[in-house]
């Protein structure tokens, strides 16, 4: 190894010196995220505010990790929760057991679930890191915790997230 | 017949069909309308194939004979053929894999799917669904149907437990021919035509015992079991194949279940016992199992609460009391559908325990067993006379059935390579019945007679005098007395028409149930009857084990030491497994008496209410053993994975009693009762095959109790079989209204007189037990009589009825 | 139509023309020749008592298998060969049914023999009856033809009380009676089988064959149907001989037949003329000739493929076997005439939506492919909405639909429209490239 080598390599480095940083201050500041990024769930609905989800269990069947767990109802016709005759009643997804391969995602038929940008989902119960409906819905924003830790101190759920969503996630915004 | 399918040469029986020879072997070919044991219609023309024949010359007998390879030549129909309505033909060549075969039956698919809504995701039918499996196998993937689809209602109720949705009807006709060709009620019928065509009915509901078979058969989710709607995915369920225990017929199910719940029940098949057909009391019987009230812990009394304890601790008690307990003071009664197992548990306890007070409830007054040739289920559907004393459509539905295969005159269908033929060509839709080979005897108007060329009203509580008389007429010459005749509720000349037709029959065979075993003189009429005519018997036990049960011997050493006396002050101590004895006030008052009341029961009733320990028990679906049916043939039971919290069954209790007793008695596992079994008949119990075991049964029972004679007599409630389980109707809400609830039927005079209208919610003190029943007016009930579902506490019978404690209840349940 | 194009409406022609001697239609638009009065005054019920009085079982049989008469509802089955099938008498009631259900679109020929000459298809009926010793007959008439419900029903009570029904008929213990059924609109109904379900009171849906009517029909009992000619003609064939009869006709088609003949033509009408006529003759002879320039004509009824109105076509004899060669079926005879300025797709659109109408929904090739998706296709088509690959779509569709269904509705649907493309394809394809049919629609008749 020659002087020359180790002035080229000292070079590369001192170049850097004067780059923008790759590094991020987070939590201070959020992240930007890439689009494909697999992050929470989301469960959408129609325009018309029905819920998307048919409660099919397709889902549940594609998981690889056993992770989802869907009870289907019959809407009743006066006050539909979602189009069609079914629905789902319960639909829970155990976060410690999902794997974010968004499987669920490619075998949803009526494009109900899709993996969102949320990755904060740290937790200290474990019943915590089983998510509802009421946790997933479009509309509630933030993992559990966060949900919890907004109502004590009174302020809005922060997200720790700077990149918008995908475009299938319709009526999501970070 | 050698036939040629593709490539493979196999040797068939003259009258198969091209379809079967195509699965014997070994090809597939799609199917949606073909069903076994139903008529093949060639509706669906899924099943094409290009089917050829070599021709034998008119003139000299000779195969024509192909020029060019000297073989015999082959001449094809000139268009695809349906295999399922072809029979096969001696060299008959059948093509299913050719381009052109292949092209047929994907533009089937493809018809067929024009209008199918494809919902599949919220079909209940999704995964388990013919049409899905074939579209997927033969389909090409995509449609070329740009049109709006077909719209028509989704959600048809057609009774309260069926749905149908009739966008998803691929019209196979199989619900349609079912109605009319397995239980013989025309209910279902196509209206209207073309593409408007639709499944529908006349009237209201379906008005059959056997309604649920359709959504088993609909090869599609048009028809549905509505008590399992949305209730999972087919792929979620844990399907469990076992025997039904509601009946005595050993009925193959298979339970589906979910999270610990039972969500439905299907038919299997057992091709010699109920072939793929189950009544709809089996069928939808089983939602009581889920009910709020279920016990789950065992508790034990303290200080005049029941506590929740562990079992150990619970037994612990009961040892502990049963120290002070002298022999043959304690008795142990098991309901009739316990298992062998659970018999012979409770027959090391009670041999343990030096007590002869042993029994089983329902017990009859006369044996189960049947003397003399012993009817299998094959015999009856072969059978060219048939009598039936009592009403089989409520007491064994199953039974009903196979004697309707009986009027069809064809005899079950020989099994092949593949199972159970898929087109039988000798079924035809709408075949004639041949009623006259049908008998049917019974105090009222039962449903099977609508099908039977004689039946016979005979005088309530008559079945002795009745059969008494028929003797006479089959063995002795003399006249029949006035009396005789008036007992045998039809001319002379009709019983001598009868007594003929059973004796100049090469396969007859005389069915009779719990009326006749009401009452040992009535059964010792029958045999002698059967023994005249030369009849083999089928004995229609009350309950899924009351054969078996009475083979072990789960009987008491003398007759003073059976149920009734136990319960009457004859035991100090009692351990009652599923059974209610203190509905009956009188009886409450005597278990009071008792030093030690166990029960070991599903749900909190009138008697756990007294006893000093309550112990949770498993119900039938959630039993390992086995069950002798009313053939004696050994089927297994199997547990289903429902959350039946700490429930234990019969040999569950003896293990944890043994172990406070400190002995390891027979019976205190599955296993080892298996082994006690093996020794006492000579049967081995282990690895029992789906379909059964028809081991040579023994004759003689191992107990036999003398019973007093004492006829009864008069009443004016007659209790009668029922094919939904009154003790549990409280708890089945769908069943309840589907069936309605318990019905109290009476004579249109007699309902006037009493001042009651149909619908009417009434009390009534029956024999000393207060029974809820809703009003059920109908000329089918001889007057002066009521008719009311016995239950296990009640057997069948007449009995009286206080009619001053008659109250009518405020009906807030109107019954529909 | 308006006489002016059309001609004379005066449809039986055959009878006043001196030059072939009529038969089926002698009586045929003669006033009052319904009444049993006119009748047996021609002649009447004379072959019905040769066979019953005179002839045995056997021999009527051999006369008919003689005469070499075939079917004349559509199919061509020797009628001879068909009353042998029936089994041996064995106790068991037998009934004879007469397939009256006409209605196939360009097919009228039964109408006017029940209409006219009710005693005729009595007398057909008899003998019949007497051939398969049975002693009920089912007359199944077509719900719309009420005229011809009322005069068969005069006629039946005309004959009961002259005593040709009845008991003990022509002093023989032969005892014949019929029961006249009026069908409530189904072209499936014309169908034996499902004619039978009909009758019976069940769905019109055909039935499984085997077994065949002859061992389980009507009722499950041995059952033999024969349509209406088929039953004048035997009285014929009777009174005159099976040599009278096979001398007329052609090789394998023996006889006459009542012709049909509708459309832009001088004088649409029935016509009774030997089997083998050609169509130039059927056409120009008797029809008077066209009244439009036509393009293609159907040789016997909608069911069966159409040809083009060509010289090379125009010379066939109308026989079972010479149509078969062209792909073609003579079914009941009626011929249609489809002039030039027709647009062929809406003239196939008319006919498939009557076998829409039509299909019973039992098998799935007639009902979702004739019954749904092929009318739709066609309403596509004429919508102007037709695409590239729609053609080809119909084609393979038809095809699907040919030889596969149950019965052959599906086939009489499929035929026609295969037949179409096959001759008319360009003006498909003209359809679906421009919008709009090369022969836009006009109400020509009326100008």
């Amino acid at each position: 190894m020659s002087v020359l080598d180790i002035a080229k390599g000292m070079g590369v480095t001192l170049g850097h010196l004067f780059k923008r940083p790759v590094t991020v201050r987070y939590p201070e500041q959020p992240v930007d995220v890439k689009p494909r990024f697999r992050g929470r769930h989301h469960l959408l609905r129609h325009p018309s505010g029905l819920e998307k989800c048919i409660g099919c269990s397709l889902c549940a069947a594609a998981c690889p990790a056993y992770a989802i767990y869907v009870e289907a109802a019959e809407n009743d016709p006066d006050d539909p929760v979602s189009p069609g005759e079914r629905y789902a009643s319960i639909y829970e997804i155990n976060m410690l057991r999902c794997i974010f391969c968004g499987m669920c995602e490619e075998a949803c038929p009526t494009g109900a679930i899709v993996l969102g940008h949320e990755f904060e989902l740290a937790d200290f119960v474990y019943q915590d890191f089983t998510y509802g409906k009421d946790d997933m819905l479009v509309g509630v924003m933030g993992s559990k915790w966060q949900r919890r830790e907004a109502t004590q101190k009174g302020r809005d759920v922060r997200v720790g997230l700077s990149s918008g969503p995908r475009p299938e996630l319709e009526g999501v915004d970070y | 017949m050698k036939v040629k399918v593709n490539d493979t040469e196999l040797e068939l029986a003259p009258g198969t069909s091209a379809i079967d020879a195509v699965f014997a072997a070994g090809y597939d070919v799609p199917y949606f309308c073909s069903q076994e044991y139903m008529s093949p219609i060639g509706a669906c023309r899924m099943c094409l194939a290009k089917v050829g024949a070599p021709r034998q010359d008119r003139a000299t007998g000779e195969w024509i004979l192909d020029e060019e390879t000297g073989e015999p030549k082959i001449f094809y129909f000139p268009t695809l053929m349906a295999t399922c309505t072809t029979a096969i033909m001696e060299g008959m060549v059948i093509d299913t894999l050719s381009d052109e075969v292949r092209g047929a039956q994907n533009g089937m698919v493809e018809f067929t799917l024009i209008n199918h809504p494809l919902d599949c995701p919220v079909c209940d039918k999704g995964g388990a669904c013919e049409l899905q499996d074939r579209a997927y196998e033969y389909g090409s993937g995509l449609s070329r149907f740009r049109f709006d689809k077909r719209h028509q209602e989704k959600h048809h109720a057609l009774s309260e437990l069926i749905t149908l949705d009739r966008e998803r009807c691929i019209h196979c006709k199989r619900c349609v021919r079912y109605f009319e060709e397995v239980p013989g009620d025309e209910v279902l019928d196509f209206i209207e035509r073309g593409g408007h065509t639709y499944i529908g009915t006349l009237g209201e509901g379906l008005p059959s015992n056997f309604t649920g078979n359709i959504t088993d058969i609909c090869p599609v989710g048009a028809l549905l079991d509505a008590t399992s709607r949305f209730r999972g995915r087919n792929w979620e369920y844990d399907h469990t194949r076992t025997t039904g225990l509601d009946d005595a017929s050993g009925s193959a199910i298979i339970v589906d279940a979910r999270t610990g719940r039972i969500e439905r029940i299907k038919a299997a098949l057992n091709a010699e016992v109920n072939k793929s057909w189950i009544d709809d009391g089996t069928r939808f019987g089983h939602e009581y199992v889920d009910a709020e009230d279920r016990i789950k812990t065992p508790l034990v009394r303290k200080e005049g609460e029941l506590v929740p304890v562990t079992w150990e601790e619970a037994t612990g008690y009961v040892k502990a009391k049963l120290e002070g307990i002298a022999d043959k003071e304690l008795g142990i009664v098991l309901r009739a559908d316990a298992t062998l197992e659970e018999g012979v548990a409770a027959k090391a306890l009670a041999d343990h325990l030096q007590t002869g007070q042993l029994d089983h409830c329902p017990r009859p007054k006369a044996s189960v067993l049947p003397e003399g040739d012993a009817a299998r289920f094959t015999d009856l559907a072969t059978a060219d006379a048939i009598f039936v004393i009592g009403d089989v459509s409520e007491e064994v539905p199953a039974v009903d059935l196979r004697i309707k295969d009986a009027l069809k005159g064809v005899s079950p269908p020989a099994s092949l390579p593949h199972g159970v033929p898929i087109a039988d060509l000798r079924l035809k839709e709408r075949m004639p019945r041949k009623a006259g080979l049908l008998t049917v005897a019974a105090p009222y108007r039962v449903d099977l007679m609508r099908h039977a060329g004689r039946s016979v009203c005979y005088p309530v509580g008559g079945e002795t005098a009745f059969l008494s008389a028929l003797v006479k007429l089959a063995t002795v010459e003399d006249e029949l007395s006035e009396e005789e005749v008036a007992a045998l509720g039809m001319p002379v000349d009709e019983g001598r028409a009868l007594i003929e037709r059973l004796a100049q029959a090469q396969n007859a065979v005389i069915v009779y149930g719990s009326f006749v075993l009401a009452s040992p003189a009535a059964r010792n009429a029958v045999i002698a009857l059967a023994k005249a005519v030369k009849a083999k018997v089928m004995v229609m036990g009350p309950m899924a084990n009351s054969y078996g049960l009475e083979a072990i011997g789960v009987m008491p050493s003398h007759a003073r030491y059976s149920y009734q006396q136990m319960i009457r002050g004859g035991a100090k101590a009692l351990i009652l497994s599923g059974l209610d004895p203190a509905q009956d006030p009188s009886v409450a008052e005597a278990l009071k008496d008792l030093e030690l009341l166990v029960v070991h029961h599903h749900f909190a009733n009138a008697t756990t209410a007294l006893a000093d320990v309550v112990l949770p028990a498993k119900t039938g679906y959630e039993k390992d053993g086995t069950v002798v049916n009313l053939e004696g043939r050994y089927l297994p039971v199997r547990s289903a994975p429902v959350d039946g919290g700490q429930s234990e069954d019969f040999t569950g209790l003896v293990r944890y009693l043994g172990e406070a007793l400190g002995v390891r008695l027979d019976g205190r596992s599955t296993r080892s009762a298996k082994r006690a079994l093996n020794h006492l008949l000579a049967v081995d119990l282990r690895d029992l095959p789906d379909e059964g075991l028809l081991a040579k049964a023994k004759s003689r029972p191992l107990r036999r109790v003398s019973v007093k004679e004492q006829e009864a007599v008069s009443g004016n409630v007659l209790l009668v079989p029922s094919m939904v389980r009154p003790e549990f109707v409280s708890r089945n809400p769908q069943l309840r209204a589907a069936f309605g609830d318990v019905a109290l039927c009476l004579h249109p005079d007699d309902a006037d007189q009493m001042k009651l209208v149909g619908g009417e919610r009434v009390r009534l003190s029956v024999d000393g037990t207060l029974r809820k029943a809703t009003v059920r007016v109908s000329e089918t009930v001889p007057q002066g009589i009521m008719l009311l579902p016995a239950t296990p506490e009640q057997p069948v019978g007449l009995v009286s009825a206080d009619l001053a404690t008659l109250v009518k209840e405020s009906s807030e349940l109107e019954v529909a | 139509m308006s006489d002016a194009v059309m001609g004379e409406p005066t449809p039986i022609i055959s009878r006043k023309d001196p030059r072939y001697q009529v038969t089926m239609y002698r009586h045929v638009g003669v006033d009052g020749a319904w009444t049993l009065d006119y009748y047996s005054s021609h002649g009447g019920y004379r072959a019905a008592k040769k066979a019953i009085a005179d002839m045995g079982v056997p021999d009527v049989i051999a006369e008919m298998k003689a005469s070499g008469l075939r079917g004349r509802g559509g199919a061509g089955f020797p009628t001879g060969v068909k009353w042998s099938f029936m089994p041996p008498v064995d106790g068991r009631q037998r009934f004879i049914v007469c397939n009256a259900d006409e209605s196939e679109p360009g097919s009228f020929k039964d109408r006017y023999v029940m209409e006219d000459d009710p005693h005729q298809l009595i007398e057909g009926m008899l003998i019949a009856g007497y051939a398969i010793q049975a002693s009920i007959g089912f007359i199944y008439i077509r719900g719309e033809y009420h005229l011809a419900y009322e005069r068969l029903l005069q006629a039946i009570r005309e004959a009961r009380e002259a005593g040709y029904l009845g008991s003990n008929l022509f002093d023989t213990d032969f005892s014949f009676d019929l029961v006249v059924h009026r069908g409530a609109g189904a072209y499936i109904c014309g169908e034996e089988t499902a004619l039978m379900n009909s009758l019976e009171g069940l769905r019109g849906n055909p039935r499984l064959k085997p077994p065949f009517p002859a061992q389980a029909g009507v009722y499950g009992l041995p059952t033999t149907i024969n349509n209406v000619t088929s039953f004048a003609s035997a009285v014929h064939i009777i009174d005159k001989g099976a040599a009278w009869f096979s001398a007329m006709g052609t090789e394998d088609s023996k006889g006459t037949k009542l012709y049909q003949i509708s459309g832009p033509v001088a004088r649409p009408g029935v016509y009774e003329l030997p089997m083998g006529t050609t169509f130039r003759e059927l056409i120009f002879d008797w029809g008077g000739g066209p009244s439009m320039e036509i393009k293609a004509f159907i040789p016997g009824g909608t069911s069966t493929p159409m040809l083009p109105f060509s010289d090379e076509y125009l010379d066939t004899p109308m026989d079972y076997g010479s149509l078969a060669k062209l792909g073609t079926m003579l079914g009941t005879g009626g011929v249609i005439l489809i002039p030039k300025e027709k647009c062929m797709v809406d003239a196939m659109y008319n006919i498939v939506r009557f076998y829409a109408h039509e299909s019973c929904g039992k098998c799935t090739p007639c009902r979702e492919g004739v019954s749904t998706w092929l009318p739709k296709m066609y309403q596509k088509l004429l919508a102007g909405l037709g695409e590239p690959g729609d053609l080809e779509l119909m084609e393979e569709m038809v095809t699907n639909m040919r030889g596969t269904a149950f019965c052959p509705l599906a086939d009489a649907c499929a035929m026609p429209v295969q037949a179409s493309f096959k001759h008319f394809r360009p003006e498909y394809e003209y359809l679906v490239e421009h919008g709009e049919p090369m022969y836009p629609k006009r109400s020509w008749w009326q100008e």
